[in-house]
């Protein structure tokens, strides 16, 4: 591989189609499955009953900072989770240059029973780092989540504002060049709020691309300078930040 | 393909974390912990002999050592064929954030299971030190070889087991009962000689993977013998395709299982 000096970060999705199933339940026992094949008859998966990305195009470039807006059901997580790989497309392709960092679900993974410094290296070595840099993080996410002598007890005897400040204060301490966020801004009480707020907008600062979900309007203006408007898998609005919440919030009555 | 291996490769810091975690929470709520593990098997096997060597008129120390023998190598079994049924279940959270190969979750519950039965057969080595410490030279110098072989088959059967306990509910009960049956076409503790007087049962006893599986351990541990060549060729070829299985079923279920969790 040849070094380049300027790599340029994208994300581009072409003609994207994804469905998911609206019901687990239509799997099948082992049982029945054993007898059909028995029987030689060919059963299909149903796992495509909702169409939740449709024909889907969108490009990001270096240095956009997009908000998705929507209602729910708009197809806005889906898009997240397209883009971070975990849920497959049915068609068309995506491709993306830079390293990925999504933000979904922060208290995912803790271990109750383990101390917070435990946990703290649980959720580094889940987010991609290694034991090392995880321990030289350390100091600087316990200041940061205010927990003092407490990281060394169980985090079952912390309390959910602790939680929530020690989840935050991990997640953010990894930094990607593109940054998947799913509504994660509202942690602890008001004073760490005002922190927390301004340790993510000075991550999102540095991320070459943001892709943000969100509902509060407000920092949406605020952070990003590109909003794309979704309805039922579709981009119904795609441009400048004032003008696309103006419409959506006007379209709400 | 390659990229596949090196994407594991890159999260292992990760998954062998949580291996490590997994073990020290299996062990986190009970005072005797580790010992445990050693333990429950040594009092089943001298409950089971002291039953078995009276009623089958074996003596008592050498059936032992067979009894235990079969105990450890079925519990692992046992823990790649059913309870690896709940292995993406108890990955789910991950699976649902990021990317990596589902495989390494699979992994990590294979890891679990063989150094679970590495400290259980820490009874077996316990006993024959006891009773036969001539043959742990033989036993020891086999045994490398034998964990080697054993890995890829607990790894390709979880993952499998995985997959398949995440789509059909019902998997776990219905893999009870063919355990069930399967155990009693073993040689865990019934002695090889019952199996010869019907020429049905023989070739069933000799067609049994779980017997050459067995005799890796049991040959050495045991009677101080090299398992067969047969043994070894049995066990190479339930590697091969134990692994191609998994490898078709991972190929086939990777990206929409999470559909299923």
């Amino acid at each position: 591989m040849d070094l380049v000096k300027d790599m340029d970060y994208y994300i581009k999705m072409k003609d994207v189609n994804l469905y998911y199933p609206s019901t687990l339940y239509n799997a099948m026992t082992l049982k029945q499955e054993i007898f059909s094949r028995m029987r030689f008859e060919k059963r299909k998966e149903n796992l495509e009953d909702v169409h939740a990305l449709k024909n889907f195009n969108l490009e990001i470039h270096e240095g956009e900072r997009v908000g998705i807006i929507g209602h729910n059901g708009a197809g806005k997580s889906t898009l997240l989770r397209a883009l971070a790989g975990v849920y497959p497309i049915k068609s068309g392709s995506i491709e993306m240059s830079g390293e990925v960092r999504s933000m979904f679900d922060l208290t995912l993974g803790f271990d109750m029973d383990s101390t917070g410094r435990d946990n703290i290296m649980n959720r580094g070595l889940m987010l991609g780092s290694t034991p090392s840099e995880v321990r030289s993080k350390e100091q600087e996410i316990i200041d940061f989540a205010e927990l003092g002598e407490f990281i060394d007890y169980p985090i079952k005897a912390y309390s959910s504002g602790m939680l929530v400040r020690l989840a935050f204060a991990i997640s953010t301490s990894v930094r990607g060049e593109i940054m998947l966020v799913d509504e994660v801004l509202s942690a602890g009480d008001a004073n760490f709020q005002k922190k927390a707020r301004e340790r993510m907008l000075n991550i999102m600062e540095q991320a070459k691309i943001l892709v943000l979900v969100l509902h509060d309007m407000n920092t949406i203006q605020a952070v990003c300078n590109r909003v794309v408007l979704l309805q039922k898998g579709e981009i119904v609005a795609d441009g400048a930040p004032d003008e696309i919440v103006d419409q959506y919030l006007g379209k709400n009555g | 393909m390659k990229e596949y291996w090196q994407k594991i490769y890159k999260t292992r810091y990760f998954w062998s974390h949580l291996a490590k975690n997994d073990l020290k929470s299996r062990f986190r709520r009970s005072k005797l912990g580790l010992l445990w593990t050693v333990i429950q098997p040594l009092f089943l096997t001298i409950i089971l002999s002291v039953v078995f060597s009276t009623v089958f008129r074996q003596p008592l120390g050498e059936y032992a050592m067979y009894i235990l023998s079969g105990i450890v190598v079925w519990n692992l079994a046992q823990a790649s064929i059913v309870g690896a049924g709940n292995s993406l279940f108890a990955s789910e959270q991950y699976i649902r954030q990021f990317n990596h190969p589902i495989t390494i979750y699979t992994l990590r519950y294979a890891l679990l299971s063989v150094i679970t039965f590495l400290m259980e057969l820490l009874a077996l080595i316990l006993w024959v030190l006891f009773f036969k410490p001539e043959n742990l030279i033989l036993a020891f110098f086999t045994l490398p070889l034998t964990v080697l072989l054993y890995f890829p088959i607990v790894w390709g059967l979880t993952t499998i087991a995985g997959y398949s306990g995440a789509k059909y509910r019902d998997y776990p009960q219905i893999m009870a009962l063919f355990m069930q049956m399967l155990y009693y076409l073993s040689p865990v503790f019934f002695k090889q000689e019952m199996f010869m007087s019907n020429p049905a049962l023989k070739l069933l006893f000799e067609l049994n993977p779980v017997t050459h599986l067995l005799n890796l351990i049991r040959a050495p541990f045991v009677y101080m013998r090299m398992p067969g060549v047969i043994d070894y060729l049995f066990v190479i070829g339930i590697d091969l395709l134990v692994m191609l299985w998994a490898f078709y079923v991972n190929r086939k279920n990777e990206k929409k299982i999470i559909f299923y969790l």
